[in-house]
């Protein structure tokens, strides 16, 4: 038996914070650009479309070629009016009172743009002018359709039903608009919206919620033939597919480093989309086309300049993002609402040099670790604060001390120490009181100075994202896998996300949040591995972890390990019903989710048929966070909650000496124990009082309680 | 010098009895708004 409690041992501690650079929607409007552009409405960065180029209106070959009657099944009734307001061919009825239809010859891949251009005659009155669509017969009936009206509103209808209106016309109200040319461009996009966008005006999105936003294979705009029809007045219209730049890159905003990053630092990776590649030293938030050829989107870090590459030497610390776009097939252009990269956390180990053993000062020490990660402490009366200050160099007295309580020679708790609490006493000797804390500890102090993103991270990259701030070495962070990746869904305008950090934002907070809402019922927090090899940070659902027993404790001492002193108590259900609220950013529509047990609600149940959970009412708990941006993320947090608060557990306490594996570290929450007699029970909590530690002779009081696992 | 809470199977029992039954989380904006989003009817399609 032993116990040890060391002072100014080689602790690692957090050297250098995390450098996070994020960027989005207007942000990515940095002055170094090059054929790419940012949508007025939603703020989304593409290729540039080319009827935005000059050469459209002076050229019609190539990416600026508009389709000309031979790309229509047509009769005698239309000519083709070549150069009429701009380059390339004008469709025209002869007759302006016959207002025949217009179906494509050919068929295009889905979700592909249009560029939609037409003369608008008429006298200041409003009237439906044109209709355009994507369908294999020239009707609004399927496929999608635009109703385009002469005061600048345009329906869209999504087979058959009308879906939502905006207005291209440019006021702020509608505005009859006459004898002048109008040109919109209709863009597929984002994976469920439809941007319509007027050169000489403003535009919309629309957003077809019956798409779910992780269809990997959308389809907003169908494949097939495009139609279009002037309703009423003459028809003089330009149609072409949407095309845009091969390639283009843009930058973000100029910005600097406040620290900057030092020699040999690297960009932490994430795990991309496939289209993006799949791991890259970047995040980036956005869409493909989903429709033919292969987009892509690289993220470098730049100078000012836009072009050279940043390179960390410790004092360079001018930055952009830039973002280079490219397609294989020029009808289509990946979509980007944002991106982030970001230079991870450093460690370092304090000096050890001085490292001394205080137990000598030690009068009584007290360990709790409570049923949840924060607040695992121990508490230390020390008998000469003068006598064990002057051993840690006056460390102690100033706080923020390293601290490793050994016992048994096994680390049981790799600590932080306040500043020493002095309390006058007799005999001209100053007791003194430590408060010694786990890494949480930190956790609680620290604060973000970044925005970050977690959307889109895995469950496992945020937590260690959070965690590694404690200062602990990120291979001993240990998170299970099994985590959800945290939802993205990209906001009205691009670059708002559903779970940001903000600068001020306490990571201990960020910590339980994500458990919370993520992954409920999770067991972690700091601890001593269970195989001797110091401590670690562990994160695991309730299924893995281990179900083999670390020990068996017996009524008599003649058997071995005793239990004592055996407590029982059941805690009823939490609720039986369980209501999980997020939100659509997009929409701004609540997304719900609800789990009912209704055995357990049940009021007129007899009671020989009631169920173990039964309570007769209904217990509701609800949780809203606007971070679960997704149906499926609320479905999933919902399924989570009530998995862990509908049930009914068995709660033990007993008493015994403090409990170690074998050869190992201390038992610890979450590990799994045997009381002959009573059954398995999952530690949840334990406390140690170490009242009487000499060499010979120790009194512990160690408490431990924990769940009856059935 | 005693254990801290949520040690003892008595704190642990007083907890989950005092447990809230509601959990909002807004990072930013009102909490009325969070209220506003326990709702009973999910209303679904179009305006």
């Amino acid at each position: 038996m032993s116990f040890e409690l060391l002072v100014n041992q080689a602790q690692r501690r957090l050297a250098a914070d995390r450098l996070t650079v994020v960027a989005g929607g207007l942000e990515l409007n940095g002055s170094v650009w090059e054929n790419t552009w940012i949508d007025p409405v939603t703020n989304t960065l593409m290729l540039r479309p080319r009827p935005l180029d000059t050469e459209w209106y002076t050229t019609a070959i190539g990416d600026y070629a508009k389709l000309g009657l031979a790309d229509f099944a047509v009769g005698p009734e239309w000519e083709e009016r070549l150069d009429q307001h701009w380059a390339g061919p004008w469709l025209a009825a002869r007759d302006a009172a016959s207002n025949p239809a217009a179906l494509s010859n050919v068929s295009f891949p889905k979700n592909m743009g249009l560029s939609f251009s037409w003369f608008s005659y008429g006298a200041g009155d409003t009237f439906l002018q044109y209709q355009l669509g994507w369908n294999d017969v020239a009707s609004d009936g399927a496929g999608v359709a635009l109703h385009i009206w002469s005061d600048g509103r345009v329906e869209v209808f999504r087979n058959g039903e009308f879906v939502d209106e905006g207005k291209i016309s440019g006021a702020k109200s509608r505005e009859v608009r006459r004898l002048q040319v109008f040109e919109v461009m209709v863009i597929p996009m984002r994976g469920r919206e439809l941007l319509v966008v007027s050169q000489s005006g403003d535009g919309f999105s629309i957003v077809f919620g019956d798409i779910d936003p992780d269809d990997p294979d959308p389809e907003i705009t169908p494949e097939g033939k495009i139609w279009f029809q002037g309703v009423s007045g003459a028809t003089q219209a330009q149609i072409a597919p949407l095309r845009f730049a091969p390639s283009g890159f843009a930058t973000s905003l100029k910005s600097a480093f406040l620290e900057a990053p030092v020699l040999g630092e690297s960009l932490v990776e994430f795990e991309n989309a496939l289209w993006l590649g799949g791991v890259q030293p970047y995040l980036i938030y956005g869409d493909p086309g989903y429709g033919a050829g292969d987009q892509s989107v690289e993220a470098t870090l730049v100078e000012w300049d836009g072009v050279t590459a940043f390179v960390p030497d410790g004092i360079a610390n001018e930055i952009r993002v830039r973002l280079d776009l490219s397609s294989t097939d020029s009808r289509f252009s990946p979509f980007v609402t944002g991106v982030q990269l970001g230079f991870g956390a450093m460690s370092d180990l304090t000096d050890g040099s001085a490292v001394s053993d205080g137990s000598e000062f030690v009068g009584r020490a007290v360990l709790s670790v409570p049923d949840r990660a924060s607040g695992v402490a121990l508490d230390v009366l020390v008998t000469d604060a003068d006598g064990i200050d002057a051993l840690s160099g006056g460390q102690l007295g100033r706080g923020s001390s390293q601290v490793r309580l050994v016992v048994d020679e096994q680390t049981v708790l790799e600590g932080i120490a306040g500043a020493m609490e002095r309390i006058a006493e007799y005999d001209s000797v100053t007791e003194g009181k430590l408060e010694v804390r786990d890494r949480w500890g930190l956790l609680d102090g620290a604060v973000f100075a970044d925005r970050v993103p977690l959307d889109g991270l895995s469950f496992s990259q945020a937590v260690r994202l959070l965690v590694e701030k404690s200062g602990i070495d990120g291979s001993r962070v240990r998170v299970s896998e099994s985590g959800p990746t945290l939802p993205f869904a990209p906001g009205v305008m691009a670059g708002e996300w559903g779970l940001l950090i903000e600068a001020g934002d306490r990571v201990s907070d960020w910590l339980r949040r994500l458990f919370d809402t993520f992954a409920t019922g999770w067991w972690y927090g700091f601890r001593p591995a269970a195989d001797g090899s110091g401590e670690e940070f562990f994160a695991v659902p309730d299924s893995e972890l281990s179900f083999e027993s670390a020990g068996m404790l017996y009524r008599s001492v003649s058997e071995g390990v005793v239990y004592r002193n055996l407590r029982r108590a059941t805690l009823e259900p939490v609720a039986n019903e369980v209501r999980v609220t997020g939100e659509d950013p997009r929409t701004g529509r609540p997304m719900l989710s609800v789990r009912t047990d209704y055995e357990a609600q049940s009021v007129g149940a007899l009671v020989a048929a009631r169920s173990p959970g039964w309570s007769g009412s209904i217990k509701r708990f609800a949780l809203v966070d606007r971070g679960l941006t997704k149906q499926a993320a609320v479905d999933a947090s919902c399924e989570a909650l009530f998995a862990d608060l509908a049930k009914k557990r068995e709660l033990v306490e007993f008493e015994s000496e403090m409990l170690f594996h074998d050869g190992g570290g201390p038992i610890w929450r979450g590990d799994l124990v045997t009381l002959v007699g009573v059954g398995d029970v999952r530690i949840r909590s334990l406390g140690v009082d170490f009242r009487f530690e000499v060499e010979g002779g120790t009194y512990r009081r160690a408490i431990y309680c924990g769940e009856l696992v059935v | 010098m005693n254990f801290r809470a949520l040690v003892s199977l008595r704190s642990l029992v007083l907890a989950a009895r005092r447990a809230g039954r509601t959990r909002t989380v807004v990072a930013r904006g009102s909490d009325e708004l969070a209220k506003k989003l326990i709702r009973n009817v999910k209303r679904i399609g179009g305006n």
